[in-house]
């Protein structure tokens, strides 16, 4: 018992001893990357920002940064990428929603998205309530419940707890099974679930994956297209109107 | 000095006289280059009257006509000029030099020889026809030249047709001509720049013999297609006067006129291709040498404002025949249709000028608005080399208005509601300052080892626990509870009925021992009818059961048995179904063990 207090101990340290510094780090780097944006000095913005990133740091207003000081320097891609990066941390955060607006202003290409059935919409929407971990977690919470319950009825004499305890662990029971199901839906999801923005000016799809294929359409930089499947370097991608072509990799960054 | 004056003039005088009554004796041919199946006319002519004349022999010729004599005599301010002329028309038998030999004349019994005169004789010309023909004497000395430039041009290079129309000095061109055919360049585009107002006349040679020359037309052509190409003649009919052997009643030649169509000989362009090679991908078929650029009326205005750009090209080439390239406009911006805006002028070098479109933009939303950079590629054939011009980069601030564009609504924003809530004249926002920070990478948990061991190892608990009562309970098996809990169970087994007979007398005995039958035939496994009680005994005490409980069950039996005819108290049928529950509980205990 000792021993096992001792090794926690030594693990809640080690955790903190190597955190705190690369926390402290990331401040560092962010204050720096503010003060060179207020000075109008992007690039060099940008130059901090990203060190955080390499510092496997990230939060929404470090992305939302990265997305403003783009703008300024007129890059739409990465300007739109960042964007949507922090819109995935903090779906609803208002000054990104209203300056990714600015930046779709200036894109080429309407995105607008095609409209989804009820059906679909509902079905995604209660798949991303949560995260995939999310879901496999409250999982295994819910079947710990409904092992205790379960144990508690048959360890009870009376018949009316017993019955209120089985009716409960068997909620419990459910409420698992569906978590476990949601998360392969969410799991499965989130690997359909795959953007990109594009970065080239002017990206040529193609009908097959190969440069001599004919040309279909062609979409312009900071476009967001959904990623349907991949064959080699090459991503077959889907437009927000419902245009599918292929495309090289390298033109887009994956969000 | 007067008589030395008067001395000179006097010797000069003298001197004269004999030469003005020299006698002349000479052979004159019409021309001294002839086709084999043309017509040669000689004139032997003196200045005095001769006889005897004597032909020559005229070998390798044909004597058609002739000797044919004229004599001509006039008196000019009283001075008398007179020829006597013989005449032969001949037609040449080979080809070749020929010489004409000596004629012979006897004039003042004094003999005359005429000088030799040799003719060349060429292959057959196309139409025969004499000196004296003004037809003949138009075609001969009035031509149609077609120059080109350059006979192998890329395509779309620039090339010129400069129509020449040469006169020589014995015909003149006083009357306008007319256009007969003028050719129609299929497979260029052409550009002719018609002479205006009074021709030049420029002094020039051709084929070695003083002409004059005007410049009728000159056309530029742009191959449109490679390889042999053909450039149509262009025919003109043209009055040429002809000076003709009548003359007017003062002596003068008369002119005749005669029209004539002429016309420039086909000419072939060889075209060739552009090299493919280092072709640049927004190559779009400019040849010639250009700028580019990329324009804007105006980079910061308001929301409703209009501003132009311009996407221009100028310079010297193939202009108005080539796709400008056009800019990728922000989605914000409503664009009006392109207008042209052409400044070109055609020159004998090309076309030059500046050539451009023009588009109309009025933005819808404020922000900044890059449009790219945008870039133009020509070929030079000079360097023979793609040149690629890059236009700057555009950014157009659009300064005050709303967020949103208004003609344009994003499905998504109004289901953010995004749309009502950012009011008009909201900004773009400034950067945040400050930050939460989470790591990038997170270990996923979902269908890990873990996940499963987490989510599978609760349910294993359940059977742990079953297992572990069960072992708990047998080892604790003698408890009073347990023993309980299975003499109740028994007894709910074998005793329900009687039970539920006890206030019945005599149907309790009856169930009671039926009871005790079904027990000791389950754990005996014997038939109804080996029941008797002695062989019940017998059994029971083979099995190991003690004596005493035996005799106990014998004396239940018996007690049932006689219940059944000897009514006995109440209190004894309770009394008894205690025993036998007791027993039963008892027996099956030492049976199974």
């Amino acid at each position: 018992m000792m021993k096992t207090r001792i090794y926690f101990g030594l693990l809640v340290f080690g955790l903190l001893w190597s955190w705190a510094p690369l926390m402290a780090q990331a401040d560092n780097y962010f204050d720096q990357g503010k003060e060179l944006y207020r000075a109008e000095r992007y690039h060099d913005a940008i130059k901090r920002w990203e060190a955080v990133l390499s510092l496997n740091q990230q939060s929404s207003a470090l992305y939302f940064n990265l997305g403003n000081a783009h703008y300024q320097l007129n890059e739409l891609g990465p300007s739109i990428y960042y964007y949507e990066k922090a819109l995935a941390l903090t779906p609803n955060d208002r000054d990104v929603l209203a300056n990714r607006g600015f930046v779709q202003n200036a894109l080429i290409d309407v995105n607008q998205p095609m409209p989804k059935t009820l059906w679909a919409k509902w079905n995604e929407q209660v798949i991303t309530l949560q995260t995939t971990k999310q879901w496999a977690i409250m999982a295994v919470l819910a079947m710990i419940g409904f092992v205790t319950l379960f144990l508690v009825y048959s360890w009870s004499m009376s018949s009316s707890w017993k019955r209120g305890f089985f009716a409960l662990s068997m909620c419990c029971l459910v409420i698992s099974m569906c978590a476990v199901l949601l998360a392969f839906k969410s799991d499965q999801f989130a690997a359909q679930d795959r953007w990109a923005i594009i970065f080239e000016p002017e990206l040529i799809l193609r009908s097959g994956p190969r440069a001599s294929e004919s040309v279909v359409f062609e979409l312009h930089e900071g476009t967001k297209v959904k990623i349907l499947s991949s064959e080699g370097n090459w991503h077959l991608i889907m437009s927000q109107d419902g245009r599918e072509g292929w495309v090289l990799a390298e033109s887009m960054w994956e969000l | 000095m007067q008589t030395t004056r008067s001395l000179i003039l006097f010797l000069a005088l003298i001197m004269a006289l004999p030469a003005m009554a020299q006698v002349s004796f000479e052979a004159r041919v019409s021309k001294k280059r002839l086709g084999i199946n043309e017509r040669l006319r000689v004139d032997f002519e003196m200045n005095m009257d001769g006889d005897n004349f004597r032909p020559p022999s005229f070998d390798g010729f044909r004597v058609l006509g002739g000797p044919n004599q004229s004599i001509s005599n006039s008196w000019i301010n009283g001075r008398r000029t007179y020829s006597k002329t013989y005449s032969f028309f001949l037609a040449p038998q080979q080809k070749g030099t020929l010489a004409i030999g000596q004629a012979v004349i006897e004039i003042d019994e004094v003999l005359y020889k005429s000088s030799p005169v040799s003719v060349e004789i060429t292959e057959a010309v196309q139409r025969s026809n004499d000196d004296s023909n003004a037809d003949y004497l138009a075609s001969e000395n009035v031509h149609l030249v077609a120059e080109v430039s350059d006979t192998t041009p890329y395509l779309n290079e620039a090339i010129t047709v400069v129509y020449k129309l040469y006169v020589s000095n014995e015909v003149s061109i006083t009357a306008n001509w007319r256009e007969i055919d003028a050719p129609k360049y299929a497979d260029f585009w052409s550009q002719s720049i018609d002479q205006k107002g009074q021709m030049k006349i420029y002094e020039g040679d051709y084929e070695g013999e003083p002409y004059r020359y005007v410049i009728l037309r000159t056309t530029v052509l742009y191959p449109q297609k490679t390889g042999p190409l053909e450039i149509e003649p262009l025919t003109l009919d043209v009055p040429i006067d002809v000076r003709s052997n009548k003359r007017d009643f003062i002596g003068r030649f008369m002119m005749t006129r005669v029209n004539k169509t002429i016309s420039a000989g086909r000419q072939t362009i060889q075209a060739k291709p552009l090299p493919l090679t280092e072709q640049p991908d927004d190559f779009s078929g400019a040849v010639g040498d250009f700028d580019f650029d990329l324009t804007a009326s105006k980079t910061l205005l308001d929301v409703g404002e209009s501003l132009e750009i311009k996407v221009g090209v100028s310079g010297t080439g193939n202009l108005k025949l080539f796709e400008l390239p056009k800019p990728n406009f922000p989605n914000a911006l409503e664009v009006y249709e392109p207008t042209r805006q052409d400044k070109i002028k055609t020159k004998s070098s090309g076309m030059t000028g500046s050539f451009g479109q023009q588009y109309t933009i009025v933005p819808q939303a404020q922000g900044a608005f890059p449009i790219q950079s945008l870039s133009f590629s020509y070929f030079d054939p000079k360097k023979e080399i793609y040149i690629t011009k890059t236009s700057q980069p555009l950014v157009i601030e659009v300064e005050n208005g709303p967020v949103l564009p208004t003609t344009l609504s994003r499905d998504e924003d109004t289901e953010t509601g995004l749309a009502e809530e950012i009011p008009a004249n909201r900004g773009f926002k400034y950067i945040k300052l400050k930050s939460d920070w989470q790591t990038i990478k997170t270990k996923p948990f979902f269908n890990t080892r873990i996940f499963w061991l987490w989510l599978l190892l609760p349910l294993g608990l359940i059977p742990l626990w079953y297992a572990y009562r069960n072992w708990h309970a047998k080892r604790h098996g003698d408890t009073t509870k347990n023993t309980i809990r299975r003499s109740r169970h028994l007894a709910k087994k074998y005793l329900s009925e009687a039970k539920a007979q006890r206030h019945n007398h005599a149907n309790f005995y009856e169930a009671l021992e039926r009871a005790l039958h079904n027990f000791l035939k389950a754990k005996l496994n014997i038939a109804t009818s080996d029941l008797s009680q002695e062989n019940t005994a017998h059994l029971l005490a083979q099995k190991g059961l003690d004596e005493g409980v035996v005799a106990q069950f014998i004396s239940l039996l018996k007690r049932c048995d006689m219940a059944r005819y000897a009514p006995s108290l109440q209190g004894a049928s309770d009394r008894d179904f205690d025993a036998a529950r007791e027993l039963i509980a008892l027996m099956d205990k030492q049976l199974s063990s």
